[in-house]
């Protein structure tokens, strides 16, 4: 006779009697892992030489390098095999050939990883791992070529991740000198001698990408509550920076945060222009596309001035326009064409979002024309219909961006 | 998760317990307008006629020291914890009801919200409230509050708020103080209408947008009391203060003796009513399948017998495996994996162990990829409707909204209720779904609703209930087809049991579970991680457990939830091209997410019930 088919419900209870049934007999525990649940599978290229021990590593690296980076256990993973293969390679004449600079990078980039996880962990000393990064990078130096620009990049990368992650992290407005024992300025000097964007492109962005994150975190430094509350794009409320002391560790770095805006602006154009494989040029025209509207922010204030000022005195007709309002407007036009310009390459065909930063530049661009004017009218009219066109593929997600367009051509 | 059985029973204090301010004390704490009898009368009258039903507000009520110290002190001092179930995402802190039962050291730690708490019970103001709403006297003993901060992501879906003796709900916001918030940051409380006594409308006719120190309240009307909390869409929090003022208790001013056990008799959640059937009539799309016609029935109980082969002529061979036509027919659609024997055999055993079957890539490439450009192109090109009233032919709205909200195509002709009546007439004109018809009747422009169309048709087929009887060794009696769309910011379904048919629960060999098909058409990724909801979960009924309390009444506002996830039997994300079957008996409950604002496009799927029995 046919077994009688049990619904979803029941054999779920069925199941669980039977775990039940086999834990009191004393069979295994169900807590202990499963034969191969410890294992992970890694995709390698379709013409590596899987028997390759250098391949199996980079594969291990490049599988954790493009995941959501969560696991501790890979990156332990990874190091325990460089370990493994350098204790071989000092009685094995062929695993010594194998150690390139490429697995010298991946030995110092995973143990710089790991201090992710080891900031989690109470007690653990940050510091030592970024200090055996380094020496790893350098050993990987000598022993291959002092010109490595894989290791090169490997030490900007390093370095990038040390400072927030090792000081500033601790760092109040409050911090005295002796807080910090190297001498930050001169360390992202050296980051930015060292990058480089002549082999590995990927990891050149992220570099790039970590240095902006730099900036960022020293533009708001000492207001870490006020972003916990979630700032929303629709605030322009701007956040003046917090004065530091001139002996204050982040001192000198605050003082050349324009210049380093202006290296990473020009950095990344370099790497935008290295770059064929279509989703990473995307992602650095929109990364590009951001630098220049930031850049674009102060000249743009200047000129916004004129406004806020007519507000507040008399209307005055034919007033003269300074020439620096003129000089800050001419500033601003050119950055945020530039920026509409790297956005419209970050564009995706179905992700409506991508479209609406085009928008929103066309919007900033109308801004900064005269009031008015055709230029103003035409630069509105293609926000527009951009974000008309975004908000019938999304919902209407853009709404209050239209609303508030609209409501500026009837002002 | 599902929302579970409430045991946060309202506190009773005795009165020597509070730190009892003066009066005068009390009233300074409030906003000096609430004492004046013009403001009071005004107030009552805008209540008596507001829209959908009696709710008023208040503007700055607290002290504004007061009330920002108390925010201060939510902060700084309590710990939210992120909750999710069928019906909300919230971020929820305990219970506020132990406030007066704290001791000395913890009091003093958060001075200002127990202070808040003594006002917001104290009887001058209860009797403000009472007086306004007109509800008869309200108790100050038993208090009844919690503080939630909805985040990005947060909402609550409809409800009445109904449940023991409450008799008006009031919730106090305490956003940024320092920040106006804006309609479309979300988070708005929005009042739904009724259709009939415990029918809510399918879209909201009022709402309110919270700001900081306004206070919103209702009496809590069975049937009608019926509210949401819009999603937050922004990176912000919505801090809010949510409680309930009960019936009079014994030794109080007020008190009747008897009249809270009769409220609470007359009176069960509306929920709960969803859930005993009452209102059955009232929901569409139906759960109920159409019974096949039995000259196709046969065929399938052959096949699973497998012993006495008649040799019909027919659409379908009785042989239990599939011939040259009946595989060149399903190839059409299906990916060829899963038509080999061994694929068939495979996937034969696998359902016999686990009673679900997840089938990926389930439709062919070709079809897979012409449906998905279609449904892309739909999604970026065409205006979906988001009032139940623009939602034209052939798409509806499912209703009830406390219940479900959704589009669908059911095969019948397009309603869209407005009135009672037009829900009666529908009711007096039953048909039978005809995808066929329904497809005539559309013009040629509508494309991807004519491909679906074709595809439940293709699922509708005589042969495709012969592959579907292999794989699952069962003989399908009914069938239904459902085209859904979840549209972001808008739809769900709440967790419920599956309805046999007591028609078919005589034929020999029905068993009591339905067979359940969802092909997932969703066109676009980010789904996985759950964060924008949107999956479909099959869970045990933890309730179903014979010791449990028969009187459970199921609550939608009382924030408890199951998160062990120890109760989860299927979570499958929306996804392209998986079609996923479950043998689902009546103690597993079924949801689908409420989808996000923030989900790229709305999750599609195509779902299917077969009533089913076995063949021996």
């Amino acid at each position: 006779m046919a077994k009688r088919a049990l619904g979803l419900g029941q054999k779920n209870k069925e199941k669980k009697r039977k775990v039940d049934n086999s834990n009191s007999n004393n069979e295994p525990n169900r807590n202990s892992p499963a034969p191969g649940a410890d294992q992970i599978q890694v995709e390698m290229d379709e013409n590596a030489d899987l028997d390759d021990e250098l391949t199996q590593l980079k594969g291990l690296w490049n599988n954790y390098f493009h995941s959501d980076r969560e696991s501790e256990y890979v990156l332990n993973g990874i190091i325990h095999e460089c370990d493994r293969l350098l204790r071989q390679s000092d009685s094995d004449e062929k695993t010594k050939k194998l150690l390139n600079d490429e697995f010298y990078a991946i030995y110092a980039l995973a143990l710089s990883e790991l201090t992710i996880f080891k900031t989690e962990q109470e007690g653990e000393d940050v510091s030592q791992y970024f200090d055996q990064a380094l020496e790893w990078a350098e050993i990987g130096m000598e022993k291959t070529s002092k010109d490595s620009q894989l290791l090169q990049l490997a030490v900007s990368k390093i370095i990038l991740q040390r400072i927030p992650l090792q000081f500033i992290s601790k760092l109040t407005v409050d911090s005295k000198p002796e807080d910090v024992n190297l001498d930050l300025f001169e360390q992202l000097q050296r980051a930015k001698k060292c990058f480089n964007v002549e082999k590995d492109l990927e990891l050149a962005y992220e570099v790039l990408q970590m240095f902006d994150d730099l900036l960022d975190m020293l533009e708001n430094f000492g207001h870490g509550n006020n972003i916990d509350e979630g700032l929303d794009s629709d605030e322009e409320d701007e956040i003046e920076p917090v004065k530091l002391n001139k002996k204050h560790p982040l001192y000198r770095l605050q003082k050349a945060i324009p210049e380093n805006y202006a290296w990473l602006k020009e950095t990344m154009v370099k790497l935008f222009e290295n770059i064929e494989e279509t989703t990473l040029r995307r992602n650095v025209a929109r990364t590009l596309g951001h630098l220049f509207l930031k850049a674009a922010e102060e000249p743009t204030s200047v000129f916004m001035q004129q406004y806020d000022d007519e507000d507040e005195e008399e209307e005055t007709e034919d007033k003269e326009v300074p020439k620096e309002i003129k000089q800050a407007q001419k500033e601003a036009l050119s950055h945020t064409r530039t920026a509409l310009d790297y956005l419209e390459k970050a564009q995706v065909e179905d992700e409506p979002e991508t479209w609406v930063e085009v928008a929103e530049a066309y919007i900033d661009l109308g801004n900064l024309h005269d009031y008015q004017s055709s230029e103003q009218e035409k630069a509105y009219k293609v926000a527009e219909d951009i974000l008309k066109k975004a908000n019938r593929a999304s919902h209407g997600r853009f709404q209050d961006i239209l609303d508030n367009l609209l409501a500026k051509d009837q002002d | 998760m599902k929302r579970n059985s409430p045991d946060q029973n309202p506190r009773e204090d005795t009165p020597q317990k509070l730190l009892a301010l003066e009066e005068d004390k009390v009233r300074s704490l409030f906003n000096p307008k609430i004492w004046d009898t013009k403001f009071q009368e005004k107030l009552k009258s805008d209540i008596a006629t507001a829209k959908p039903y009696n709710w008023g507000t208040i503007h700055q009520l607290i002290d504004d020291d007061l009330l920002r110290a108390v925010r201060k002190e939510i902060e700084t001092q309590i710990h939210f914890t992120k909750k999710e179930t069928d019906i909300y995402k919230v971020n929820q802190s305990g219970d506020l009801a132990n406030l007066s039962g704290l001791d000395w050291d913890d009091l003093s730690r958060l001075p200002n919200l127990y202070r808040l708490r003594e006002i917001l019970y104290s009887e001058i103001y209860r009797d403000v409230i009472s007086h306004v709403t007109g509800t008869g006297k309200l108790s100050g003993t038993k208090t009844d509050m919690s503080i939630n901060t909805y985040t990005k992501g947060c909402h609550l879906l409809t409800h009445d708020d109904v449940i023991g003796s409450r008799r008006v709900s009031f919730i106090l916001y305490l956003p940024d103080p320092d920040h106006t918030w804006k309609s479309h940051y979300g988070g708005g409380l929005r009042l739904f209408d009724s259709i009939i006594p415990n029918v809510p409308q399918s879209d909201p006719c009022a709402k309110l947008v919270p700001q900081f120190n306004q206070i919103a309240f209702f009496s809590v009307q069975p049937g009608f009391s019926f509210h949401d909390v819009e999603e937050v869409k922004v990176d912000k929090h919505r801090l809010s203060i949510q409680g309930w003022y009960h019936i009079p208790q014994e030794g109080e001013k007020g008190y009747n003796p008897g009249e809270e056990e009769q409220w609470v008799n007359n009176n069960t959640s509306t929920l709960a009513q969803l859930e005993s059937n009452v209102l059955q009539d009232y929901e569409f799309p139906k759960d109920e399948r159409d019974i096949l016609p039995y000259h196709e029935v046969k065929h399938f109980e052959k096949i699973l017998r497998n012993d006495e082969k008649e040799g019909s002529v027919s659409v379908i061979s009785e042989e239990n495996q599939l011939s040259q036509h009946e595989l060149d027919f399903l190839k059409e659609y299906i990916s060829e994996q899963y038509l080999t024997k061994e694929g068939i055999s495979d996937l034969q055993s696998k359902f016999a162990d686990d009673s679900s079957l997840q089938l990926e890539s389930f439709l062919n490439e070709d079809k897979s990829l012409l449906l998905k450009e279609l449904i892309k192109r739909e999604e970026l090109e065409k205006d979906c409707p988001y009032e139940s009233k623009d939602v034209a032919k052939p798409w509806k709205t499912a209703v009830p909204s406390h219940k479900w909200r959704y589009l669908y195509m059911d095969g019948k002709s397009h309603e869209n209720f407005k009135e009672d009546s037009d829900i009666l007439a529908t009711l007096n004109r039953e048909e039978l779904p005809n995808f066929e018809l329904l497809k005539q009747t559309l013009p040629k422009e509508q494309e991807v609703e004519i491909a679906l169309i074709e595809l439940v048709q293709f699922f509708k087929s005589t042969i495709y209930k012969k592959y579907l009887t292999l794989l699952t060794s069962l003989c399908p009696l009914s069938e239904q087809f459902l085209v859904r769309r979840f549209r972001p910011g808008k739809d769900f379904t709440l967790a419920t049991k599956c309805n046999l048919n007591p028609l078919l629960n005589q034929v020999e060999g029905s068993i009591d579970a339905v067979l359940e098909g969802t092909l997932g058409l969703t066109p676009s990724n980010g789904w996985e991680s759950g964060e924008v909801g949107g999956y479909e979960l099959y869970m045990a009924d933890e309730d179903d457990e014979p010791e449990q309390d028969a009187q459970d009444v199921k609550d939608a506002a009382v924030y408890r939830a199951d998160d062990s996830g120890d109760s989860v039997l299927i979570n499958q994300c929306a996804n392209w091209n998986t079609l996923t079957l479950v043998l689902r008996d009546e103690s597993v409950l079924e949801f689908v997410k409420y989808v996000s604002w923030s989900a790229k496009t709305s999750r599609w799927d195509i779902k299917s019930q077969w009533d089913v029995k076995c063949v021996e």
